[in-house]
């Protein structure tokens, strides 16, 4: 892979400047409660087609810690893959972190981590951690975010916002794969709650929307209306605004041959269906996190060749 | 979308547990009765809504199934309770050019919401038939507006906001009108199961009778939901997957 270099952000106005500067200095108050400082980390990314070499360039770009993006690698077909570090190893109590991905028209953008994104326990004092991202697909670009698995440590409270828009013709390939716990440690289900929202809009109407709030102590994670006899939980959202519906459904019901092809009830089971517009969405839940490592990259690539033309490989940290 | 528009909610009335006695006319409690009487001919003893594959893959059992139904309506039965009212509320707008807009965002967000197709489409169906059935039990310019809505191939409406609608025209009071059409959607799940499962009559009525606490303290939580703004929490994978995978089970009482 071709590594690109990353351009810093274009000049901000000064009212801009001003207004960030003091959000920031308002977020970097000391914490009155503990020692450490209340974590504001920012991120901001941009993605822009290049005519002239047919790349896409990662071209705006803001950071602030715990997030940061150290290069962009060119795909095999022109796009540019980065890896989002979070250099604190994992979301602690009090962090609060925000993305912004603007991949601009024509632009082909893939996002990874570089491994689980860890959910520490909080201090009792601690405000829950929160993560957004606020994302904009242009017209006829594409946006891949292929992440590794959510794990959520004993006691952590956790919430993450997703609010992505689509353009025309703007695709997206958006997974989330969420654990019980260090399962390895004996920790299943010992986190306090979850609260993971996402939406997906396109043109200002909604393609889909989950808001879930997961509490193990209050509400059994394994109740046959929640997980039943599963503990991981997997999704899959395939969208490319303006395809007609009959694609759609022709690719619902391959994805669907294949879930069925990769389900073994009790171990791991994969269902598909499709958005009420642009789009479907695959969800898993197994017994083990492996099944559904392994599942999710089968339907990408599938999905991807069928809307795409092209099947690319994983990002390099996953091979 | 509510939410999207950037539009607040609508009020709805005072909560006091007194309206119950006091507001509800006569001819509005058998109004009630016909709406949420579960043999409604509105097709929804057609649909599973995912609980066919769980009981075919083993999972859903007679011994299981009360715990099943109550978490169900602390996931499922609020985020239906939650657009019943909002389906109410809208019976507060006088002009069409007002109800419409808001008539289309909230059924965008509820199909949004509703991830697994076959839900989504049972639902919709239902809704549609419901302002179906209804033409020419009563005149309202904005039922008429909704039904032209709903009868064009591509109005989405559904049951759950009809429904609400449909009673806060009628001026069915909120609360009593919430919690009858959460026991209407808690009997048809349970008829539903008598199919499904070796539960008898006098098991299944049991059941609908010691569950109506917890159907109460959902429609509170929705009304909560609904006084304060709030979105509601719903996360129901397994039954969501459930509808995902009964077009493929190897034989089927329900439709996908």
């Amino acid at each position: 892979m071709q590594a690109l270099g990353s351009e810093p952000r274009e000049e901000a106005t000064e009212e801009e400047a001003a207004a960030g500067s003091d959000e920031r200095e308002r977020q970097e108050q000391p914490d009155a409660r503990g020692y450490r400082q209340a974590v504001a980390g920012w991120l901001r990314l941009g993605f822009a087609y290049e005519a002239s070499t047919g790349r896409s360039r990662l071209l705006v770009q803001e950071q602030r810690p715990p997030l940061q993006v150290v290069r962009a690698f060119s795909t095999d077909e022109g796009g540019a893959l980065v890896h989002v570090h979070n250099l604190s190893g994992g979301v602690l109590g009090d962090d609060r972190c925000e993305l912004v991905i603007e991949v601009g028209p024509g632009a082909r953008a893939m996002l990874t981590s570089t491994g689980a994104t860890r959910l520490y326990r909080p201090r009792a004092a601690d405000r829950p951690a929160l993560q957004r991202w606020q994302v904009h697909v242009g017209a006829g670009a594409l946006l891949e975010h292929l992440p590794d698995a959510l794990i959520p440590f004993a006691g952590a409270r956790y919430r993450q916002e997703v609010l992505i828009s689509l353009a025309e013709d703007a695709g997206l390939f958006w997974w989330e794969m969420v654990a019980p716990g260090r399962v390895a440690r004996g920790e299943c289900f010992a986190y306090e709650w979850l609260e993971l929202l996402l939406t997906i809009t396109s043109a200002g109407c909604p393609l889909a929307i989950e808001r879930f709030r997961l509490e193990p102590h209050g509400r059994s994670p394994f109740s046959l209306a929640r997980l039943g006899p599963y503990r991981y939980c997997a999704s899959l959202y395939v969208c490319r605004t303006g395809l007609p519906r009959q694609r759609w459904a022709d690719l619902e019901a391959e994805l669907a041959g294949l879930a069925q092809e990769l389900s073994r009830p009790g171990v791991c089971v994969w269902g598909v269906g499709r958005l009420p517009a642009d789009g479907l969405m695959v969800r898993g839940l197994a017994q083990e996190g492996l099944p559904l490592s392994a599942g999710l990259p089968e339907f990408w690539r599938l999905a991807r060749l069928r809307l795409y033309g092209r099947m690319l490989p994983l990002p390099r940290k996953i091979n | 979308m509510a939410a999207l528009l950037g539009e607040p909610p609508l009020a709805g009335p005072p909560r006091d547990g007194q309206l119950l006695d006091r507001d509800l006319e006569p001819l509005q409690v058998l109004q009630l009765l016909q709406l949420c009487d579960s043999a409604l001919p509105v097709g929804g003893s057609a649909h599973s809504f995912g609980l066919e594959t769980l009981v075919a893959e083993e999972l859903l059992t007679v011994e299981t199934l009360e715990e099943f139904l109550r978490a169900y309506l602390t996931e499922a039965g609020l985020l239906e309770g939650v657009f019943f009212g909002r389906g109410w509320r809208l019976a507060v707008l006088t002009a069409s050019e007002e109800l419409l807009p808001r008539w289309r965002a909230l059924n965008a967000e509820l199909s949004a919401l509703k991830l697994a197709r076959e839900s989504r489409q049972a639902s919709i169906m239902m809704g549609r038939r419901l302002l179906h059935l209804v033409q020419g039990w009563f005149s309202d310019e904005r039922l008429t507006s909704v039904q032209q809505v709903a009868l064009r191939e591509d109005g989405v409406s559904h049951y759950a906001l009809a429904a609400g609608l449909l009673c806060g025209l009628l001026g069915i009071e909120e609360h009593v009108a919430l919690a009858s059409f959460l026991h209407q959607q808690l009997a048809a799940v349970l008829a539903a199961c008598q199919r499904l499962l070796p539960l008898g009559q006098r098991r299944a009525m049991l059941l609908l009778w010691q569950l109506k606490p917890a159907l109460l303290a959902v429609t509170e939580q929705a009304r909560d939901c609904l006084e304060r703004g709030e979105e509601p929490w719903q996360w129901t994978p397994l039954v969501e997957l459930g509808g995902l995978r009964h077009p493929y089970l190897e034989t089927r009482l329900f439709i996908s």
